[in-house]
């Protein structure tokens, strides 16, 4: 089948009856509930650095599953739920007493549960397809809580998701300034009263709780992930917790929904598809975030380049205009000379006026309006007075403050430059004698 | 005869069984500033710790106005050093001053209208009204000390402990912080404040404590910033001697 086919199929499905639509339906349910519950729980989790703790205690529920399965003699999601649970505190106990009672830190205390658990499931798990035929033939399937398979959810695995999910959302709403508190600020928080070692304790408990009930979605060893890609995402792109929390929920929940049609097209396999989909939001969100992400500092980069390379043009420009040339057009030629460039490499920058405000570049000339004028002046002006200052508070020979001036002229807004005058006393000549071109009473901010 | 703000009675702190703070005794009075002073490692943050019961007591006990800090909660601001704060967390500088009203609000209740008044209030104190809506790594560090000293004038306390607040802080905030501390002291609060400049706390407090892992004194500045008694704190500490001794001189003739 082509592709627009199976996506027709899909969408279909949504709104079809029998046993085939009825289990896609729950596969998205499922995984739309297991990212938005994870989502929203991953945003405290993060900010509390408890992720690397979540993918241990994602794998430490395996031996958990067995053991529920072989103390219920068969695959009955309670059963396996409270072992998976059972496993999970176990080994947060565990964890917690190897960093108590030896000197052996989080990270190597992490690794070891982790190892030690998984490995006790896996062989539980081993042991029970090699035991006798009334626990074997009920266990096909168990290996579904590795890789996680949403094909298999049922209506009571997702009565549990939604259970889960509104236990979880709601005591993270009745709780939120506590968690907030006790994560950022813990003296503070002990200073009125609170635990915050209790916060934390709630946070194992509802962590543990999710990743229990998202096991069928996503397996032990990709659970990890919804509870951390979703919300480290969010964290990129927003300044505020309640949005993140909103954001990261959001984008779990759409990882899920993507996974399964992903898995229903091309057979990937839904684990899988949801992680690299809610990776894809990551990384989008890292190039492209307008506070944080690559792409926007770079442009930001390009940007001031742009404007010091501009103001350049215009200070050369004043410098020949002080020496009796005319400012309103200037030769490439002589602007090259006074540059000490070729007046080739003076006709690209020149170019590179046009659309600035300040003039443009016109049958060889660089033509300044008043605009470009004034901004000349007033960058002249911080650059003479930055001199006077170097070389009167810092101490700097003449010779010296150039350079520094040069650098900084461009940064000192209409504001810093009235300061300058004032700590100053209203200079009028700069170190090599030069004037000081006045300023306006308005000053124009860069 | 009414219980004073803060009674420390031998008090005494250990890390991993090791003292660094033994058998403290004092009173501070009512309306008093306190400056603690002391060299490096003479546990002067160790000392609010203990008063806000942040760590265990060895021997001893603190009392806030005649109870248990458990009981006093609501009565004491306390103002950590900086550097343990994460910057990047989620957070508005109006958000970090309002927390400060948790303590009154207690569990499950959301922050209201009166808060937000209060918070805005103490926000406008400390000059940073302007800043309300931007998250807290944004700031200088002036600035965010100034949004934890509206956290700590939100709380409405009686009794404020702050550590190091003027600790790499640019002269306008220092400015304002000084200021600020008056305000609450003539607002009836009581404040011990762990200071590092031995220069500055002959001038911004009227009590001073020093302190050496015990206590080597407490009274009112004149009496107690003598060099016979710096030296003693500052033991073997000789360029810090100098300064207090060059302090002293100053305070003398009459810079205050």
């Amino acid at each position: 089948m082509s592709f627009a086919e199976l996506t027709g199929e899909f969408f279909l499905s949504l709104l079809g009856q029998g046993d085939a639509a009825q289990a896609t339906i729950n596969a998205i349910l499922g995984a739309c509930l297991a990212g938005l519950t994870c989502g929203a729980l991953g945003s405290f989790i993060i900010l509390r650095r408890m992720s690397l703790f979540a993918d241990m205690l994602g794998h430490a529920v395996l031996p958990g599953v067995a053991v529920g399965f072989i103390l219920a003699g068969s695959k009955s999601t309670p059963a396996l739920l409270l072992g998976s649970l059972a496993a999970g505190l176990l080994a947060a106990a565990l964890t917690r007493a190897i960093t108590s009672y030896s000197p052996i830190k989080d990270d190597a205390s992490l690794g070891i549960t982790l190892s030690l658990f998984y490995a006790i499931g896996i062989w539980l798990l081993s042991w029970i397809t090699r035991a006798g035929p009334e626990l074997s033939s009920q266990s096909s399937g168990l290996n579904h809580y590795l890789f996680g398979n949403p094909a298999i959810i049922q209506t009571v695995d997702l009565v549990f998701l939604v259970s889960a999910a509104v236990v979880v959302l709601a005591l993270l709403r009745l709780f939120f300034k506590e968690l907030t508190a006790s994560i950022f600020d813990p003296a503070f928080t002990v200073s009125i009263g609170l635990s915050p070692r209790i916060f934390d304790g709630l946070l194992l408990v509802l962590l543990t709780l999710v990743i229990v009930v998202s096991l069928k979605i996503l397996g032990v060893i990709l659970v990890a992930a919804l509870l951390v890609i979703p919300p480290a995402t969010a964290y990129l792109l927003t300044d505020r917790l309640g949005r993140m929390i909103a954001l990261s929920a959001f984008l779990g929940a759409l990882s899920g929904f993507g996974g399964v049609y992903l898995d229903f097209v091309f057979g990937i396999g839904v684990g899988p598809a949801i992680v690299c989909l809610a990776f894809l939001w990551l990384m989008t969100a890292f190039l492209a975030s307008p506070h944080h992400g690559v792409l926007g500092r770079y442009l930001l980069q390009k940007k001031l380049e742009l404007k010091t390379l501009r103001e350049n043009l215009l200070t050369s420009a004043w410098r020949i205009g002080e020496r009796g040339g005319e400012l309103t057009a200037i030769p490439i030629g002589e602007l090259a000379s006074e540059r000490g460039e070729e007046p080739s490499a003076t006709r690209v920058l020149a170019r590179r006026m046009n659309g600035s405000g300040w003039g443009r570049f016109e049958k060889d000339l660089l033509v300044l309006n008043s605009a470009g004028q004034e901004r000349a002046c007033a960058l002249m002006r911080g650059h003479r007075l930055w001199e006077i200052f170097l070389q009167r508070e810092a101490s700097l020979a003449p010779d010296h403050v150039h350079a520094g001036a040069e650098e900084i002229e461009h940064f000192l807004d209409s504001e810093t430059l009235l300061e300058l005058e004032a700590l100053l006393d209203n200079p009028e000549t700069d170190p090599h004698g030069k004037t000081i071109p006045p300023g306006h009473s308005k000053g124009r901010t860069p | 005869m009414t219980a004073p703000p803060i009674e420390i009675h031998d008090l005494t702190v250990s890390y991993d069984q090791k003292p660094v703070l033994w058998n403290i005794d004092v009173e501070i009075p009512e309306g008093a500033l306190v400056g603690i002073i002391g060299p490096n490692g003479a546990g002067k943050s160790t000392l609010l710790k203990a008063c806000m019961g942040l760590l265990d007591l060895s021997s001893g006990w603190v009392k806030i106005y005649g109870d248990p800090i458990e009981q006093q909660r609501k009565t004491v601001g306390y103002i950590p050093q900086r550097e343990e704060i994460d910057w990047d967390f989620p957070i508005t500088v109006r958000d970090l001053v309002l927390m400060g009203r948790y303590g009154h609000l207690g569990l499950l209740r959301r922050p209201g209208a009166e808060d937000r008044k209060i918070a805005d209030e103490a926000l406008e104190q400390v000059g940073m009204t302007a800043f309300a809506d931007r998250q807290i790594a944004n700031l200088s560090g002036g600035q965010q000390q100034r949004i934890f000293l509206a956290r700590a004038l939100a709380q409405e306390s009686r009794v404020y402990l702050m550590d190091e607040p003027f600790a790499g802080v640019d002269a306008t905030t220092e400015k304002t912080i000084v200021k600020l501390l008056e305000q609450m002291r003539s607002e009836n609060g009581t404040l011990l404040v762990v200071h590092h400049d031995l220069q500055t706390a002959s001038e911004y407090f009227d009590h001073l404590l020093l302190l050496n892992r015990r206590m080597v004194a407490f009274g009112p500045t004149e009496e107690v910033f003598t060099e016979e008694l710096l030296r003693k704190t500052y033991g073997g500490h000789l360029t810090v001697l100098s300064q207090a001794g060059e302090a002293i001189r100053q305070s003398k003739s009459g810079k205050k």
